[in-house]
């Protein structure tokens, strides 16, 4: 008997009891399904926090006050200290010193309300930096064009709002040339900055910037040249493990600290940002795909109990086709067949509800679904070895039936 | 289970078709063993009808599985045209039921989903053969019992008679040596029964080797010779010199 024959009798075996076929065939579409979705999920999250990651600026070092160890010297939590200065800043902005920082952007920031002439507020973050701030940051201006290092070092009233913000203020209205007060000091609108997104933790299209010298000197009052934190763009990402020795041996010898456990500033790559928001994300997902992979499980069993039952509901027809000459080898084959027919078909089912779901799930949750061609191979390849797997016990009874035993039976 | 010397001394150019040399069957249920065969020895030639008959106990049940290679003697030796299939595998054994047995059940057997024709060809199928060709010999089987006309029913939609017959060409369609039939009328009413007893008399009378098992004199009336089983042994074993005409009723 070839198989065609083999595949031709297991498929009317299937449609001659459709609904117990198509119920057993939903236990494994549901769990292909829920893998499908919960690794695309994990796949989806992960291509978004790669992303996010890079709009914050390529090669992106941050240097912050303060410290995560826990020894003597003038100490305080990450954040918590101000021992950040402008002469650190220009420090590492030295090409001597740090020759693979590419440029330095000092910043401090703090919230305000934003009043147009037309007396619309928005209440939003005001941070001072300088020119260096926008390729630091990986950003560009859509409108206008940012301060310059004039701007900078005259303490200029102007101001660059970030799109969202620029919406928020003046609507459809070119805000470029407009005047926008903050704590009554009105600054001029010299541009608008490109939209990049909201990242996990912040709206980056949702701030002002303005210069340093007129944050410290019109607005804020001095904040006697600390910072709250200094952003170093590396020359490249094969360089940045230098650029970032090169920053703390700089800031080490600035703030005569002689070992690095007792460093008063931290400094933070987007890699670790990156392997950290990754390792949650990786965690969710394992979790996710496990249980995922339960109701898998439970598919596969539904697959042998359904087999079994089939064994036991056809032990005449499995007696009979032995008298006429089936082989138990054939016997085993044909419900080794049937079994991989009810996975695959799930499984390609399954297949189609995870596409399905990965497009039309994301406008309820907000969250992308990355479902690679790979992914949906391999899910109706387990699912064909799922029904393989979970055939092979009833198969072999049914093979090892002896054909008088099985045509007595009523 | 040598083979015995009888045997050897009697090779008829052409073997019969069934040799058992005592044969005993023994089964073991629990700490009892039953003795369902004691020692069953006989030949049935080519192109005889022959009836085997006996009371329940008898042992006519096992002796059909056995001579059907749905089962393998305890001892003694079963050659079935010639070839000994007393030791073979579950794998041979089926080999021998597809190629050599045609069987006919009470039950009849037929698989409810399938249409007649597709019941006929499913010994072609595990015999290897073309679709073509299984599809031409079942029509012809079909033909053969008289139901052409009935090739693409389910056996739902066929009367008790009918669906015996369209089981009677599954038997036919595989040219087997040897037709079995176990209580072939015992579902069927007096007029199907006939049907199929002259059915069965006309298939002899073109050469047919046939057996027929049953407890039931006047089915067993239509053989040419009647074996007696009664507790496991071979009570009588006669010719019967005056079987119905097969022509007669169709």
């Amino acid at each position: 008997m070839s198989w065609i024959e083999t595949l031709r009798t297991g498929i009317g075996a299937i449609v001659s009891h459709r609904l117990r076929s198509a119920l057993t065939m939903l236990g494994v579409l549901i769990g292909i399904a829920a893998v499908m979705l919960t690794v695309g999920l994990g796949e989806g999250a992960q291509a978004k926090v790669t992303s996010e990651v890079a709009s914050l600026g390529s090669n992106l070092l941050v240097v912050s006050p303060g410290s995560t160890t826990t020894l003597a010297g003038i100490r305080g939590g990450l954040g918590s200290a101000s021992t950040l200065t402008m002469s650190d800043a220009n420090a590492l902005d030295s090409k001597l010193n740090a020759p693979d920082i590419a440029a330095v952007a000092p910043t401090n920031q703090s919230s305000a309300v934003l009043t147009t002439a037309a007396g619309v507020t928005w209440t939003t973050r005001v941070v001072g930096s300088t020119p260096s701030w926008l390729p630091v940051r990986n950003r560009t201006t859509t409108e206008g064009s940012f301060f310059t290092q004039a701007d900078e070092a005259n303490g200029a009233a102007v101001v660059i709002l970030a799109s969202a913000t620029a919406q928020e203020l003046f609507g459809a209205s070119d805000p470029v040339g407009q005047t926008v007060s903050i704590s009554g000091v009105p600054l001029t609108v010299e541009g608008v900055l490109n939209s990049v997104g909201s990242s996990s933790t912040t709206n980056e299209d949702d701030q002002a910037i303005v210069p340093m010298t007129t944050y410290d000197n019109l607005l804020f009052g001095s904040s006697g040249g600390t910072v709250s934190s200094i952003l170093l763009e590396g020359r490249s990402s094969a360089t940045l493990t230098a650029a970032y020795q090169e920053a703390d041996d700089t800031l080490l010898a600035l703030h005569n600290i002689t070992t690095p456990a007792g460093a008063d500033f931290t400094i933070t790559t987007q890699q670790s940002v990156l392997s950290a928001a990754g390792s949650v994300t990786r965690t969710l997902t394992v979790l996710l795909a496990g249980i995922a992979a339960i109701s898998l499980l439970v598919g596969g069993i539904g697959v042998m109990n359904i087999m079994l039952v089939s064994v036991t509901e056809r032990v005449r027809e499995i007696g009979l086709r032995k008298a006429l000459g089936a082989t138990p080898h054939l016997i085993r084959r044909q419900f080794m067949v049937e079994a991989s027919i009810l996975g695959m078909v799930g499984g390609i089912l399954g297949v189609a509800l995870g596409i399905l779901g990965a497009i039309l799930l994301p406008y309820v949750i907000s969250d992308p679904i990355d479902i690679s061609p790979t992914a949906a191979i391999g899910a109706v390849v387990v699912a064909m070895l799922i029904g393989l797997g979970f055939g092979v016990y009833p198969a072999s009874r049914a093979a090892r039936l002896a054909p008088i035993d099985a045509l007595r039976s009523e | 289970m040598a083979p015995t010397p009888m045997s050897s001394e009697l090779s008829p150019p052409v073997p019969p078709v069934i040799q058992l040399v005592d044969v005993t069957k023994t089964y073991n249920l629990g700490k009892v063993q039953v003795q369902a065969l004691r020692g069953v020895s006989l030949s049935i030639g080519t192109g005889e009808l022959t009836a085997i008959m006996g009371p329940s106990g008898s042992g006519k049940s096992t002796l059909m599985h056995i001579l059907g290679c749905l089962d393998v003697p305890s001892a003694g030796s079963y050659l079935l045209g010639g070839t000994d299939v007393s030791g073979m595998s579950e794998a041979e054994l089926a080999q021998v039921r597809n190629v050599r047995i045609g069987f006919v059940f009470q039950q009849f057997n037929l698989l409810a989903s399938m249409s007649a024709w597709h019941n006929v060809e499913l010994p072609l199928t595990y015999a290897g053969v073309s679709r073509a060709e299984r599809r031409r010999r079942a029509l012809a089987s079909l033909e053969a019992v008289g139901l052409a006309d009935r090739a693409n029913h389910r056996p739902g939609e066929l009367s008790g008679g009918q669906q015996q017959r369209v089981a009677m060409a599954r038997a036919l369609v595989g040219d087997p040596t040897l037709i079995l039939a176990d209580e072939p009328t015992g579902n069927l009413d007096s007029e199907s029964s006939e049907e199929i007893l002259v059915l069965l008399r006309q298939l002899n009378e073109t050469g047919r080797t046939v057996v027929l098992i049953s407890h039931d004199t006047e089915v067993a009336a239509s053989a040419t010779r009647l074996l007696r089983l009664r507790d496991g042994r071979v009570q009588s074993d006669t010719a019967n010199p005056n079987p119905p005409d097969a022509a007669v009723d169709l």
